[in-house]
C-alpha cells in the first residue's frame, strides 16, 4: 500500500495516470497502474485484466499471489521490481504495475504501444537503385532493419542509456572481429563520459563525442539508410545508433568518404568513378568560384582573356558596387531564400524556390544591382553544394566559402592561397577517433585508392577490411 | 590579456591594408594599341593610347555609346613620365595588361629604339611579348582610324598576323619586343611588318566604318622594315620580306606564280623545309630547300600529265633559285645580312665573299579538284 | 618532443620543396649573368656538393640516434656550450626564414601588389605557418604530401610547351668557360639552397628506416628539377635577357601564349611559389619552435610560435631593398652557411670521437 501511495504522489496529477483497484477476494486486492496514453489499452484488456477477472480464485492465490499472477499472464513480458524508483521508471516506459494489496508482489508487464511511422523512403538520401527504406524512430525496428540484413553472429550491439531526464537508448553497433578494438574501445570511452540531462538526437552525441568542435567538418558521417549502414558496418566501422531519431552515426571517417553515395555501389563501375569526380570537382567548384571571381575581378584582372574581360568590364559599368559587396550580397540573399525554403510549407515552398532564383535574379539585374556574371557564379556555386551526397558536409562547404570569399576580398590570390594552406594544413591535422581525416592521400595509401578516388569493380576489390584497416 | 587583444585587432586592421591593391574592372582603362613616336628635332615622344570601350563593344542592348576604342596622346621628352602624366588626362586607372600591339613611327625607327625596349623590359606592368608594327603613314593618322569588321584596331592588327603566325613552325610570328631584343646583339636583321593607311584622312568617326569600302580608310600591310641592333635600316618589299622568311625564321608558305607553256600557273607551296650545309666552312654555303606544291590556279592550254607536273616542279624551282641569288645578292649590296651567314658559322669579316648556293626540289602533292583544264578548241 | 612519425616519401617530398622553396626564382638570374650558357653546369656541381653534405649530417645523425642537432651539441660538448651553439642555430634559422619571408614578399610586391606594404605579407604568410607549426610536424609533411604532385605538373607541363620558343643559338655566346674561376664566383649557389639542408637534422630523428635514401635521393632530384629549368631558361629566353631580368622564369610564364585564349599564365606561377614558400617557411619555422623548445624545455609550442611571427617579420625588412640582399648573398653567404653547416657538424663530431659520446662509445657488452 505504501508502494502505492509513492507512486501516486509522484505521478497522480498526471490525467493520463491510471490506478485501478481490483478486489479479488476480502484479503487480495491488487492494483494495476499504467500511464495511459503510452500503453496499448487492447494488450493491457486482453492479456491483464481478462485472465486475472475471468480466473476463479484458489488456495494458490491467496497463499502466494505472484506465482499465481505469473502463471496467468504471459511470462515474457513480466518482470519483478523492488523499490517505488524502480516503478516509477518503469510506469514511464510503458509498462503496467501489479501491485498486491499486501504489498509484496510487485510485478510488471511491458505492453508500450509504439507510436511510430512506417518504414519510408529516407527523405535526406535518395537513390535511383537501392533499397527503399529508410530508419525510423524506433530503435527497435531500427535493429530490425539492420539485423534484416546482417545474419552474422558477430553483430554486437551494446546498449547504453544516456541523459538523465531523457534516458534514451543508445546502441553501439559494431562486428566484432573486423572492427578495431582500440576504435571500439575509444567510443565507448567517449559514450560513457557524456553527462548531459537530455539527448533527444544523434547529433547531441556527436557534439560529445566529436574529436574538434570547433572545425566546420564534420567528423562522424551520418546516415538515414540500413543498407548503407550495414556497408559501413562491414567495412569495420562503428556505428552509433539513437532512440528518437532516424539518424544514425558512422565512425571513424576520413574526408573521401563524404563523396561516397550509397548509389556508386549500385551502379557501374566506370559511372561511379565518373560521377565521383565531378562531385570532387562540383566541390572545388562550390569553395573557389565565389573567391576567384572577386579576387579575379577586383585585383587581378590581367588574368581574364581579352573578350571576357571587356563583357565582364561592360556589365559591371552599371553596377555601383564594388565586386566584394555585390557577391556578398547576392550568396547571403541566396542564404536567405535557401533558408526560407526549408522552412516554407510545402505547397509555397515550389513557388519561393522558381520565384527566388530566376524572378529575383533576372530583377537584381535589370536593376542594375549586380552583373549577369555575378548571378551566374551564385547559382553555380549553390548548386554545386548540393551535390555532396551528405548534407553535413555541405553545410562545411558552405562556411569554407565565404570564408575564401573574404580573404580574396581582402587580399586577393594572396589570401585566397594563404587561405587554402591554412585549410589544408587543419584538414590533414583533424582526426576522427585516431584516424587521419585525409587518408588515404596523406599519409599515402595507395592500397585504399581503389575506392576513394576510382571505384574499381567488385572483382578488384580483393583485399578484406580487417587487412585493409591496419593500414588506416 | 589585452595585449593579446590589442594584437589581435591590429592585426586584423592591417590586413585591411590588401585593399590598397582593389583594381576593379571598371576603374581601369584598358590599353589595347600604344603608338610611340620621337620628334627627331627637339627629342620628345609621342604617345597615343587607344583605350577601349567596354560600353560600345558589348552587345548589350541599352548601350548608347558607338565608339569602340577612344585615342589618347601625350608629349613628354622620357618614357617612364608617361605614367603619371595619363592621370592628367584619362578619367580611368592605365591598365597597360591587355596591350594588344605596338606602333611605331619609321622616324623614331631609324633612330633606334633601344629606348623603349629597355623601358618595356623594366616595367613590370609591360609585356615583352607584344607585336610591333612600323608605320609609314603618319602616327596620328593611324591612331586617330576605326577599322572595320574587328572594332578594336589593336586585336584588328593582331588577328592580321594571326593569319602569318599559322604558317610558321611553332607557330611563333617574330616580331615581337623579344625578338628584336634576342637579335640585338647578332647580326641577322629582324624584319618587322610595316603597316600603311590607305586613305588621306583619318577614319575618326564611327560613322566612317559604316561604309562598304573596307580598304578606301582601311590599312595594309605589305613591306617590311629591316632592324638591325634595333635600328632601322631599310625596307624591304613583300616578295623580299617573305622570302627572308622563310630562310631564316621557318615560315613554310609561299605563293608564286610561274610561267609554264607560256601560260600562268598558280602555285603555293606547302611545308617548305630549308637546311644549311657549309660546304666548305667559312667560304661556300650551300641551301637546300625542298617543298610540297599544290595547284591554286592553272591556266595553261594543254592536258595535266605526269610530265606537264614535272615541267611545273622544275619551273618552280629555277624561279625560286633566281628569286633567293636575287636575294642574296641584294643584301650582300646593301650590308645586311639577310642570310644569316654570320650567325651560322660565318666569319664577320668575309661574309660578303661568302660564295652561297641554293639548290630548289619540289614535289607536287595536290592539284586541286580538275584533272585537266578547260579547253577551247 | 611530439610523437611524429614521417615515412620515407613524405621526407622525400619536403627535401624536395625545401630545396627547390625559392631557389627556382632566385638564382637563375645571377646565375645566368656569372657563368652565361653554363649556369646549369653549377647546378650540377652544387647538388653533387649538397649530396656530400647530406653524407656527413647522415652520419652524425646515425651516431646520435633520436637526437635532433640541438640536443646532439648539448650532449657532446656539455650544458654551456652545447647551449650556446644550439642559440647560434636557433638564430640561424630564424635568419633563414626572414630572408625566405622577404623574399617571397619582394617577389608579391614587385609583380603582383604593388601597393600593399611588405610588412602585411609578411604576417599574413607567418600566421599561416605559426598554425601549421602549431599543429606539428606531421600535418606539414601531410600537406607537402598532397601538395608536391600539384606543385610539380602546373609547373612543369607549361614550361614544357614554350619548348616550341627553343633556339639553340642561345648556347653559342662567345664566353669562354673558366671552371676554377666560375665555381669561386657562384660559391652562393653552393649555399644556397644546399647548405640550408642541415635544418633537417632537426627532423631526422622523426624518420623512419628510409631516412638516408629518401633525404639524399630528395636532395638530387631536386638538383636535378633546377638544373633542368635553369638550362630551360637559357634555351627559351637567352642569355642576354635571361641575364638582364632578375626573375627570368616568372618572365617566362608571362609571356606564354597558346592559342591566343590560355595567356596570362603567370599567377599560376605565383601560386605555385607561394605554396611552396608557405611549406619551407613552416619547415624553418618548426626547427626553429623545436630548437627553442628543446632548448628551454618548453612543452608547448604555441607559446613560443605566435611571438616568434613578430620577431620574423620585423627582420625581415633589414635589408632596404633587393639589390642591397643580392650584393650581400654574393659576398658572404657561402662563409656564413659554411660555419653551420660544415664547421658546426665537423667539430661535433670530433669532439664526439674524443669524449666517446653516443653510438662513439665502445660498449662494454660488445658481442
Amino acid at each position: 500500500m505504501l508502494i502505492v501511495h509513492q507512486i501516486m504522489e509522484r505521478l497522480g496529477h498526471s490525467p493520463d495516470f491510471v490506478c485501478h483497484e481490483f478486489a479479488l477476494s476480502p484479503d487480495l486486492g491488487l492494483f494495476c497502474i499504467y500511464i495511459s496514453s503510452i500503453v496499448s489499452t487492447e494488450h493491457a484488456n486482453e492479456f491483464i485484466f481478462k485472465p486475472i477477472l475471468e480466473q476463479n480464485l484458489d488456495a494458490r492465490a491467496l497463499h502466494d499471489p505472484k506465482s499465481w499472477l505469473e502463471s496467468l499472464i504471459p511470462k515474457a513480458q513480466t518482470d519483478a521490481f523492488k523499490e517505488a524508483t524502480e516503478g516509477i521508471q518503469r510506469l514511464l516506459e510503458g509498462q503496467c504495475l501489479l501491485i498486491s494489496s499486501s504489498g509484496d508482489c510487485r510485478l510488471s508487464y511491458d505492453i508500450a504501444k509504439g507510436q511510430n511511422r512506417s518504414v519510408s523512403e529516407p527523405t535526406t538520401e535518395a537513390s535511383i537503385r537501392g533499397p527503399r527504406e529508410g530508419f525510423v524512430e524506433d530503435i527497435a525496428r531500427n535493429v530490425a532493419l539492420i539485423r534484416k540484413r546482417l545474419k552474422s553472429e558477430h553483430l554486437i550491439f551494446e546498449q547504453l542509456i544516456i541523459g538523465t531526464e531523457t534516458k534514451t537508448k543508445v546502441y553501439l553497433t559494431y562486428i566484432d572481429n573486423i572492427a578495431q578494438v582500440k576504435v571500439v574501445e575509444e567510443f565507448r570511452r567517449r559514450l560513457n563520459s557524456i553527462h548531459a540531462d537530455s539527448i533527444l538526437e544523434s547529433s547531441y552525441i556527436e557534439e560529445w563525442i566529436q574529436d574538434n568542435t570547433w572545425s566546420p567538418f564534420p567528423q562522424l558521417l551520418f546516415t538515414e539508410r540500413p543498407d548503407s549502414v550495414v556497408a559501413k558496418l562491414m567495412e569495420g566501422q562503428v556505428v552509433v545508433m539513437t532512440d528518437g531519431t532516424p539518424i544514425a552515426l558512422v565512425g571513424p571517417v576520413t574526408f573521401f568518404q563524404f563523396f561516397n553515395s550509397p548509389e556508386d555501389y549500385y551502379q557501374r563501375a566506370d559511372i561511379a568513378t565518373l560521377s565521383r569526380w565531378l562531385r570532387f570537382f562540383a566541390f572545388l567548384l562550390s569553395i573557389f568560384v565565389p573567391a576567384l571571381y572577386i579576387a579575379v575581378v577586383s585585383y587581378h584582372p590581367e588574368l581574364l582573356p581579352n573578350s571576357l574581360l571587356i563583357s565582364l568590364a561592360a556589365q559591371r559599368e552599371e553596377v555601383p558596387f564594388p565586386a566584394f559587396f555585390e557577391a556578398a550580397i547576392m550568396m547571403v540573399t541566396f542564404e536567405i531564400l535557401r533558408e526560407a525554403g526549408l522552412r516554407m510549407p510545402r505547397i509555397a515552398g515550389q513557388s519561393i524556390s522558381i520565384v527566388g532564383a530566376l524572378v529575383l535574379g533576372e530583377a537584381a539585374v535589370e536593376a542594375g544591382l549586380v552583373s549577369a556574371a555575378m548571378v551566374i557564379v551564385v547559382s553555380l556555386t549553390a548548386i554545386s553544394n548540393f551535390v555532396s551526397p551528405n548534407y553535413g558536409f555541405g553545410i562545411a562547404q558552405r562556411i569554407i566559402q565565404f570564408a575564401f570569399m573574404i580573404l580574396a576580398g581582402l587580399m586577393g590570390l594572396f589570401g585566397l592561397m594563404c587561405g587554402v594552406f591554412f585549410v589544408l594544413i587543419h584538414l590533414v591535422s583533424l582526426r576522427s577517433f585516431g584516424v587521419k581525416y585525409f587518408t588515404p592521400l596523406a599519409p599515402l595509401v595507395l592500397s585504399a585508392w581503389r575506392d576513394t578516388l576510382f571505384r574499381v569493380p567488385r572483382y578488384k576489390m580483393k583485399r578484406f577490411p580487417h587487412r585493409r584497416m591496419q593500414n588506416k | 590579456m589585452k595585449a593579446s587583444r590589442l594584437g589581435v585587432v591590429l592585426t586584423l586592421l592591417a590586413l585591411c591594408t590588401g585593399c590598397w591593391d582593389i583594381k576593379d574592372i571598371n576603374t581601369l582603362a584598358i590599353v589595347s594599341l600604344a603608338g610611340v613616336d620621337k620628334d627627331p628635332k627637339s627629342g620628345d615622344f609621342l604617345a597615343y593610347y587607344q583605350v577601349m570601350n567596354p560600353t560600345g563593344l558589348s552587345t548589350r542592348t541599352g548601350s548608347s555609346a558607338k565608339a569602340a576604342v577612344y585615342t589618347f596622346n601625350f608629349k613628354d621628352f622620357s618614357h617612364g613620365r608617361f605614367t603619371e602624366k595619363t592621370g592628367r588626362a584619362m578619367p580611368r586607372l592605365f591598365f597597360t595588361a591587355h596591350l594588344q600591339s605596338y606602333i611605331i613611327s619609321e622616324r623614331y625607327a631609324r633612330e633606334g629604339i633601344l629606348d623603349l625596349i629597355n623601358y618595356v623590359e623594366l616595367n613590370p606592368e609591360r609585356r615583352s611579348n607584344l607585336i610591333i608594327f612600323v608605320s609609314d603613314s603618319p602616327l596620328d593618322v593611324i591612331m586617330n582610324s576605326f577599322t572595320p569588321l574587328d572594332r578594336v584596331p589593336g586585336r584588328f592588327m593582331r588577328s592580321l598576323s594571326n593569319h602569318y603566325q599559322r604558317n610558321f613552325r611553332m607557330n611563333i610570328y617574330p616580331i615581337r619586343f623579344k625578338d628584336l631584343e634576342k637579335d640585338l646583339k647578332r647580326q641577322t636583321p629582324t624584319v618587322i611588318p610595316i603597316i600603311h593607311y590607305n586613305g588621306v584622312k583619318a577614319a575618326s568617326k564611327s560613322d566612317e566604318i559604316e561604309k562598304i569600302n573596307a580598304t578606301q580608310n582601311g590599312l595594309t600591310f605589305a613591306e617590311g622594315a629591316v632592324f638591325i641592333h634595333a635600328r632601322m635600316v631599310g625596307r624591304l618589299d613583300d616578295k623580299s620580306k617573305v622570302l627572308f622568311y622563310i630562310l631564316n625564321k621557318k615560315y613554310r608558305r609561299l605563293t608564286e606564280t610561274i610561267t609554264v607553256n607560256g601560260s600562268y600557273v598558280d602555285v603555293e607551296a606547302q611545308n617548305i623545309q630549308v637546311q644549311r650545309k657549309w660546304i666548305a666552312p667559312g667560304s661556300h654555303l650551300s641551301f637546300d630547300i625542298h617543298a610540297d606544291l599544290r595547284i591554286i590556279n592553272n591556266q595553261q592550254k594543254r592536258k595535266m600529265t605526269l610530265q606537264n607536273l614535272q615541267q611545273i616542279e622544275a619551273s618552280f624551282n629555277k624561279m625560286l633559285e633566281a628569286k633567293a641569288e636575287a636575294l642574296e645578292q641584294m643584301s650582300k649590296d646593301k650590308g645586311w645580312d639577310l642570310l644569316g651567314i654570320q650567325d651560322h658559322g660565318g666569319n664577320e669579316d668575309s661574309w660578303r665573299q661568302t660564295k652561297v648556293t641554293f639548290h630548289v626540289t619540289s614535289t607536287m602533292t595536290t592539284t586541286g579538284n580538275t584533272s585537266t583544264p578547260y579547253l577551247l578548241e | 618532443m611530439e610523437q611524429a612519425n614521417l615515412s620515407g616519401w613524405q621526407l622525400f617530398n619536403l627535401t624536395l620543396v625545401f630545396i627547390i622553396g625559392t631557389s627556382f626564382i632566385l638564382l637563375p638570374g645571377s646565375l645566368i649573368a656569372d657563368a652565361k650558357q653554363y649556369g646549369w653546369l653549377v647546378f650540377i656541381w652544387a647538388f653533387l656538393y649538397g649530396i656530400i653534405l647530406g653524407g656527413l649530417w647522415l652520419y652524425l645523425s646515425s651516431k646520435f640516434p633520436g637526437l635532433s642537432i640541438v640536443q646532439i651539441a648539448v650532449q657532446v660538448l656539455g650544458k654551456w656550450a652545447g647551449g650556446f651553439v644550439s642559440l647560434l642555430y636557433v638564430l640561424f634559422f630564424i635568419q633563414i626564414a626572414s630572408w625566405v619571408t622577404r623574399n617571397m614578399s619582394d617577389f608579391m610586391h614587385i609583380n603582383v601588389m604593388p601597393r600593399t606594404p611588405l610588412s602585411v605579407f609578411n604576417i599574413m604568410i607567418l600566421a599561416v605557418c605559426a598554425y601549421a607549426v602549431v599543429k606539428g610536424i606531421e600535418s606539414i609533411a601531410m600537406v607537402c604530401e598532397l601538395l608536391s604532385l600539384l606543385l610539380t605538373l602546373p609547373f612543369w607541363i607549361p614550361f614544357s610547351i614554350m619548348i616550341q620558343e627553343w633556339d639553340w643559338q642561345n648556347f653559342n655566346v662567345p664566353y669562354v668557360f673558366h671552371p676554377w674561376e666560375t665555381f669561386l664566383n657562384t660559391r652562393y649557389a653552393l649555399a644556397f639552397p644546399f647548405m640550408e639542408t642541415v635544418s633537417f637534422m632537426m627532423i631526422f630523428p622523426f624518420a623512419g628506416r628510409r631516412l638516408n635514401l629518401a633525404f639524399l635521393s630528395g636532395i638530387g632530384f631536386a638538383g636535378i628539377n633546377l638544373t633542368l629549368s635553369i638550362l630551360f631558361t637559357i634555351g627559351v629566353l637567352g642569355v642576354e635577357r635571361a641575364s638582364h631580368l632578375i626573375y627570368p622564369i616568372f618572365i617566362i610564364f608571362r609571356e606564354m601564349e597558346f592559342t591566343n585564349f590560355i595567356e596570362h599564365l603567370e599567377s599560376v606561377l605565383s601560386i605555385n611559389i607561394l605554396l611552396i614558400v608557405c611549406i619551407k617557411l613552416s619547415l624553418l619555422f618548426y626547427c626553429a619552435v623545436l630548437a627553442i623548445c628543446q632548448l628551454f624545455e618548453v612543452k608547448e609550442r604555441g607559446v613560443v610560435a605566435y611571438p616568434l611571427i613578430w620577431i620574423i617579420s620585423a627582420y625581415a625588412l633589414f635589408f632596404k631593398n633587393i639589390v642591397e640582399n643580392v650584393n650581400w648573398v654574393k659576398m658572404y653567404l657561402f662563409n656564413y652557411y659554411a660555419l653551420y653547416a660544415i664547421v658546426i657538424p665537423a667539430v661535433l663530431i670530433i669532439c664526439a670521437r674524443m669524449r666517446k659520446k653516443g653510438r662513439f662509445r665502445k660498449r662494454e657488452t660488445a658481442t
